[in-house]
């Protein structure tokens, strides 16, 4: 009896059955004294906590870093980290980029100029030179 | 530069005939050089040099003989008189600590000379310089240090709780004995400081309080009144040697009775005197918009006894935010997190340590700063 490996039904994609925030770990840092981080600190105190409430799944580290401007380190599942310079913003506008680094996957960014991405493979297969009938030159 | 006068008397002060002022109104610097003429010794000059409201006397060239001599018999009156209001602005003078300068005299109107040798002056040349103030604020005999101003509320502040309570405990005591001694009017007087014995004093006696927040005192309360009269010639009492050390206040916390603090401050008179008070002998000021809330010697304390200002932002989220700080997900380090920490957490820290003691690189734990290891280097302790 010949084996015989199981048929591939479908490709697992997050959020397909789970989803996986591919954000695990949020660095917050702010400086005391600095007017840059004035909007920073006001973040820190209006806005952090229920955020951090709603997302539990990430892992927030407030820290100052004195006499530097404060920045957002977002830290991704792949590795790699993604860091906002957030000085002199409000708190709303810091709120936005809290979110941007949540949502993002931690990859490069890429450009994307095709019309249609998908993460299925084609129906005809990837063509080969060793196979079929050949060509007659 | 020219200094605005002031004067060294307590503002808004209410004195009772006998009582004096907090602080020492003539010092014996400035006695000693400011001129003070015994009545013996004034002369017209003097009186002058004091009070010139009168027009100073016209060069005889440009007054008519007959006038003068009018005016003769009555400058003698008034200079009887005038003699009389210079020992009474000298005694003034003695009284303040600074020298006002003298009134400015006025000159004859030009249309009203008489004399038909005068001729008005077109230029300014030749004319004497006269009038203004000179150097008179810059002589330190006319403006002594002494004569600063000095307030009532005393410049450095109470914050220890332990004396914030002795004292807000002192003042209502004070109050409910001139009350009950009906002595309603001396509520909005001047109060004197005495020492750390009638602190104990005062301290030692009872309040009782019923259940309506009206509280009565018993013990020996004349001498408790008696001390609150500010008398003549008693030394000046400086309010940061009225209170007890933060210890012994501490102390006498521990084991007071706390139900005074249910008295009730509605009757406003009451609430005033107490607040002033307290404000003599704390330097504490209660704002005007919190005065309303104020219901009960509790509630004053409250009031007084907030927690200072944080620093820092760190440690504003530290006491502050708690549920920020509390949160599961969130880490919160109040100082800068560096590369010794994360390795720290990772468990990394101490195989670093081992490894550098093993190859004899590192004395000591890595987390002394790079200074004193500096320091060490140098055979420095």
């Amino acid at each position: 009896m010949t084996i015989r490996a199981l048929e591939k039904i479908s490709v697992g994609q997050n959020g397909i059955g789970s989803f996986i925030l591919q954000c695990k770990r949020l660095d917050i840092h702010y400086c005391d004294h600095s007017g840059s981080s004035r909007g920073m600190n006001a973040f820190i105190k209006t806005h952090l906590a229920k955020f951090a409430q709603t997302h539990p799944a990430i892992e927030f580290a407030v820290s100052p870093r004195p006499r530097k401007h404060p920045v957002m380190i977002g830290h991704y599942i792949n590795g790699r980290q993604k860091s906002i310079c957030v000085a002199n913003m409000e708190p709303s506008q810091i709120l936005k980029k809290a979110e941007l680094l949540r949502d993002a996957s931690g990859d490069k960014v890429k450009r994307v100029n095709k019309p249609v991405t998908s993460v299925n493979e084609s129906v005809r297969g990837i063509w080969s030179p060793y196979h079929g009938n050949g060509m007659a030159v | 530069m020219r200094r605005i006068s002031r004067l060294g008397k307590p503002s808004g002060a209410r004195l009772a005939p006998t009582a004096r002022p907090l602080a020492p109104l003539c010092t014996p610097r400035a006695a000693a050089t400011r001129p003070s003429p015994t009545p013996a010794a004034v002369t017209i000059n003097t009186l002058r040099f004091y009070s010139s409201r009168q027009p100073e006397p016209l060069p005889a060239s440009l007054t008519s003989g007959g006038k003068s001599a009018a005016a003769a018999p009555e400058s003698v009156e008034e200079l009887a008189a005038e003699e009389l209001e210079v020992q009474q602005f000298d005694h003034q003078s003695q009284q303040r600590v600074f020298v006002p300068p003298p009134r400015p005299s006025v000159a004859e109107r030009a249309d009203t000379i008489t004399d038909t040798l005068y001729t008005p002056a077109t230029t300014a040349e030749g004319l004497e310089s006269i009038g203004g103030l000179g150097s008179w604020w810059d002589d330190p005999a006319h403006w002594p240090e002494t004569s600063d101003f000095v307030g009532f509320k005393p410049k450095h502040k109470v914050q220890e709780p332990a004396l914030l309570e002795a004292a807000v405990r002192r003042a209502l005591t004070e109050t409910l004995v001139m009350k009950q001694l009906g002595q309603e009017e001396q509520l909005t007087g001047i109060w004197g400081l005495q020492g750390k014995a009638q602190h104990d004093a005062v301290l030692a006696l009872d309040i009782r309080v019923d259940s309506d927040g009206t509280a009565t005192v018993t013990g020996d309360l004349h001498a408790v009144a008696d001390g609150l009269v500010v008398k003549d010639g008693e030394p000046n009492v400086d309010s940061a040697d009225v209170l007890p050390s933060a210890a012994e206040a501490l102390a006498w916390k521990q084991q007071a009775d706390q139900s005074w603090k249910g008295t009730s401050l509605q009757d406003a008179r009451l609430k005033f005197a107490v607040i002033k008070r307290v404000m003599q002998l704390t330097g504490q000021v209660v704002p005007d918009q919190k005065l309303a809330d104020i219901a009960t010697a509790r509630g004053l304390l409250a009031t007084l006894s907030k927690p200072p200002k944080p620093k820092t932002f760190s440690q504003e989220i530290e006491t502050k935010k708690q549920d920020l700080v509390a949160l599961p997900n969130v880490a919160f380090s109040p100082k800068r997190v560096t590369r010794g920490h994360k390795d720290q957490a990772l468990g990394r820290y101490k195989l670093i340590e081992a490894e550098f003691r093993k190859r004899d690189l590192q004395d000591g734990p890595l987390s002394v700063p790079k200074s004193r290891e500096k320091k060490h280097w140098n055979g420095e302790a």
